[in-house]
């Protein structure tokens, strides 16, 4: 299977939507015809969606920044292309020179989100390779994870050979240098494929899950024994490291469609329901200089007017003030716009408001996650409910007519009352408006977007049960005839889409199977609810000799194996269980960022905290690097 | 404030381009380029520029216009090296001139324009016949005072190719390619009939003759 004709493609794409999505061409985009190792980038899911991921874009620079390394990207073609791949026998492409990608010597996906793995699967078959990894040969490429979703491999353990467990930036360069070592095995491909997996899998991260711990293959059920574990990597220098100089320019309407700055990795907050708090850790604030310089550099590069200062939680950066009032003064680059992510309402301040009140305003997002102050505190997610009204009565009064507010429905102890308290919060907020704007109160919006809790694997709410699949559909309700009023706009999240999830965040070995047999009834982009199919999930668990929704209601015991306690994070998993523990008794724990460590046992010599300018009670600043 | 007109290409893959999607490859390569873009005022600042009329997802163009609105002085050599070092393929100016107060707006001048259609797998005979009728359909009246006379519809060319043919037309600007495209195909098993097609020139009927909008003599690059 190959591009036959130069146009081939040129019959295809007056049929589809959007062809600029298959396209390539962008400026930035890196062509090599020298290269040794060539590797496709896959994010599954669309171009516009695929493009926003900062982790690809990243680890593209770094492995074209190798002189013998040459990476494409792939990104998974919509149904109306799948169509015509299929019907035409042509094979799945990368943007940058349509080469086929079994023609790679490797395959790199970004597993960011359960809801994507049946595109993984759908991009192994239009490519034309096994799912299955054992059947994988010699001439094939080599398939590797990372991303979140490798933190839990087992439920696609089936389908990789490699899994890269945490940060990328050290270990892609490490992987290419055991290609260059080992490249007379790899030469000879046939017989050489299984050495050279067992020798990636040697580097410390890297997960082979058909080799490890011994080798043969796991058992179906549940966790592999202890034994052996992996541990997280963590990029080093990250708050020196300088961010992408070039990202791709996207022709499309992208998520994010302006230049992204990672300001910050991790987090100290210690939200209960959140595994990336946990997993990125540790806090890493990049300095000021750095964030101007490479936003400007960005700029300049791609044309963007926008810059957003991204990170888990941008407001906790320690001179975020400085960096915003340095890209608003504008002086390495003319910016229209910044915008930050959800906004810690403990930190928000009228300066901060200000100082973008000048440019085009993006709207203002808040993620109180839960209507009470009693449920935030068994979340451990400080937000007063006074911090929050003052400041959206700042917000308000500053300018700014839209604020969205993000909430999740299933959280451990949650009852009615807290969604009681969830709509009377919403009053509350629109009442703030009318206070400070009076009738011109009335052309307020506010967004109230509600999700399902999904237990994360190495979140101390691993061990809690997603909702039911009843009770989430009940409490839905509940808020929709609630949320009336004609300025608030009530988004909720498709439920049975979220026991999906939960299923598969929480699954083990059991989970493959059902995962293929979902795709080959023909599940796909999940992740969109015109797409999504329950039924396609339930039969397919069923046949797999699961129940979905038990799957993801199950709740694990303390003493239980966990299928991922093998994945070794860095973190205590006592400390884990205390902090599950403190929850159940509505008991929070203070930032370690501000106030006393935790001991969650991550920093030690190696490893620790950067932080710009350390507040004065800081717990962190006893392993401060 | 300047304004400096622009033609430029969407040729190659940049044809799959959709209109609003060519905007944004343009103004980004035009903050790349350093262009000082004037930017409008008020809530939601906006840059002041404007484009030939849109071009659908899989038509080309050779001589595409832009008017782009400048805080101070670039002149036009300028303006098109610097722009053609930051396009991507597929996107070229070959054109420039700084505006003064004579010129009117792309959207006032611009009344007609050329394209040429490459057709497979169709019989040329049978595409000169669809045309007599679409030309009959596309006749515009004249004006009533009879001072300019309107764009009638001109098939310019026709040219059998292997198993196919290729035209060269011209419409005026309201015309409607896809239906035009349809019109000529008539007849034909049109399940996935291939075609391709691309404006090569945008013009300026002011009543006696086609005005080149750019007329540009120092400035134009030969295509």
């Amino acid at each position: 299977m190959a591009i036959r004709r130069k146009d081939e493609l040129d019959d295809i794409f007056p049929l589809v939507r959007k062809p600029a999505r298959y396209i390539g061409g962008e400026w930035n985009q890196c062509l090599k015809t020298e290269f040794k190792f060539r590797v496709a980038l896959a994010y599954p899911d669309i171009y516009e969606v695929g493009m926003s991921n900062i982790g690809l874009q990243i680890l593209y620079e770094i492995i074209n920044d190798l002189p013998d390394c040459f990476a494409e990207r792939v990104y998974a073609p919509w149904a109306d292309m799948e169509e015509q791949l299929r019907r035409r026998r042509l094979p799945l492409f990368s943007l940058e020179t349509r080469t086929p990608i079994a023609d790679f010597d490797m395959l790199g996906f970004t597993l960011q989100h359960e809801l994507t793995y049946t595109n993984v699967l759908n991009m192994l078959d239009l490519a034309g390779l096994p799912l299955e990894a054992a059947e994988r040969s010699g001439g094939h490429p080599l398939v590797i994870a990372g991303g979140p979703g490798a933190l839990n491999p087992e439920p696609m353990a089936e389908f990789i050979d490699l899994f890269v467990i945490g940060e990328g930036e050290d270990v892609v360069p490490e992987i290419f240098s055991a290609y260059r070592q080992h490249e007379a095995d790899f030469e000879a491909g046939k017989s050489g494929r299984d050495a050279f997996i067992k020798k990636i899998a040697s580097i410390d991260g890297v997960y082979a899950p058909r080799f490890a711990g011994g080798g043969g293959n796991r058992g179906a059920k549940s966790s592999p024994s202890a034994g052996f574990s992996v541990s997280r990597r963590i990029a080093t220098d990250f708050a020196s490291r300088r961010p992408p100089r070039a990202p791709i320019v996207p022709f499309l309407e992208t998520i994010h469609d302006r230049s992204v700055i990672e300001v910050m990795r991790g987090c100290s907050r210690g939200c209960r329901f959140c595994q990336a708090g946990v997993v990125y850790r540790p806090v890493r604030e990049r300095p000021v200089d750095l964030i101007v310089e490479a936003a400007a550099g960005q700029g300049r590069a791609c044309g963007f007017d926008e810059v957003s200062l991204a990170s888990l939680s941008s407001t906790d950066h320690s001179r975020i003030m400085a960096a915003i009032e340095s890209l608003a003064a504008g002086e390495r680059f003319d910016w229209r716009s910044i915008s930050l992510p959800s906004l810690r309402t403990d930190r928000f301040s009228v300066e901060l408001a200000e100082k973008i009140a000048g440019l085009k305003r993006t709207g203002l997002t808040f993620a109180p996650e839960a209507g009470t102050e009693r449920l935030r505190r068994v979340i451990n997610k400080g937000i007063s409910e006074s911090d929050l009204l003052e400041t959206a009565k700042k917000a308000f009064g500053t300018g700014w007519s839209r604020i969205k507010l993000y909430f999740m429905i299933g959280l451990p102890t949650e009852t009615m009352e807290d969604l009681a308290g969830l709509v009377d919060l919403v009053g509350k907020v629109l009442a703030a408006g009318d206070e400070v704007l009076g009738r011109a109160g009335r052309g307020i919006k506010v967004t109230v977007s509600v999700s399902c809790f999904i237990p994360k694997p190495h979140s101390p709410f691993q061990w809690a049960g997603a909702l039911g699949l009843a009770e989430i559909l009940k409490r839905q309700q509940f808020l929709k005839t609630r949320l009336r009023d004609r300025r608030v706009d009530y988004k909720w999240h498709e439920a049975t889409a979220s026991i999906v999830e939960a299923a598969i965040a929480r699954g083990d070995r059991r989970t493959g199977p059902a995962i293929r047999e979902a795709y080959k009834r023909g599940a796909r982009f999940d992740g969109w609810s015109d797409q999504f199919n329950y039924d396609y999930w339930r039969d397919a668990f069923e046949a797999a000799g699961m129940d979905v929704e038990s799957e993801a209601t199950r709740i694990f015991s303390l003493a239980a194996d966990l299928p991922w306690d093998h994945i070794n994070v860095g973190v205590e998993r006592e400390w884990l269980a205390d902090e599950y523990d403190k929850a159940l008794r509505g008991e929070s724990t203070p930032d370690c960022r501000y106030e006393a460590c935790s001991v969650c046992g991550l920093c030690d010599a190696e490893v620790g905290p950067v932080i710009q300018d350390p507040a004065p009670g800081s717990g962190a600043k006893a392993w401060l690097k | 404030m300047v304004k400096v007109r622009v033609s430029f290409t969407k040729l190659a893959d940049m044809r799959w381009l959709s209109h609003r999607e060519l905007v944004r490859a343009l103004m980004r390569a035009a903050r790349r380029a350093g262009l000082p873009v004037k930017y409008s005022e008020g809530f939601s600042p906006h840059p002041k520029v404007a484009f030939s009329p849109a071009l659908a997802v899989g038509v080309g163009g050779r001589n595409e216009l832009m008017d782009l609105a400048l805080t101070e002085l670039v002149e036009a050599p300028a303006v098109l090296s610097r722009l053609n070092q930051t396009f991507p393929p597929g996107i070229k100016a070959n054109g420039a001139r700084v505006l003064d107060s004579n010129d009117k707006s792309l959207g006032k001048i611009l009344n007609c324009a050329d394209y040429a259609c490459k057709f497979d797998d169709v019989d040329a005979a049978m595409v000169s016949a669809s045309w007599g009728r679409a030309e009959r359909a596309l006749s515009m009246p004249a004006g009533e005072d009879g001072s300019v006379k309107a764009i009638q519809p001109l098939l310019l060319k026709l040219v059998e190719t292997n198993g196919g043919c290729e035209v060269l037309l011209r419409l005026p600007i309201e015309a409607k390619m896809s239906w035009v495209i349809s019109e000529l195909t008539a007849g034909h098993d049109s399940e996935e009939l291939r075609h391709k097609c691309e404006r090569v020139n945008l013009w300026h009927f002011d009543g006696v003759r086609l005005r080149d909008p750019i007329a540009a003599v120092a400035n134009k690059i030969k295509n």
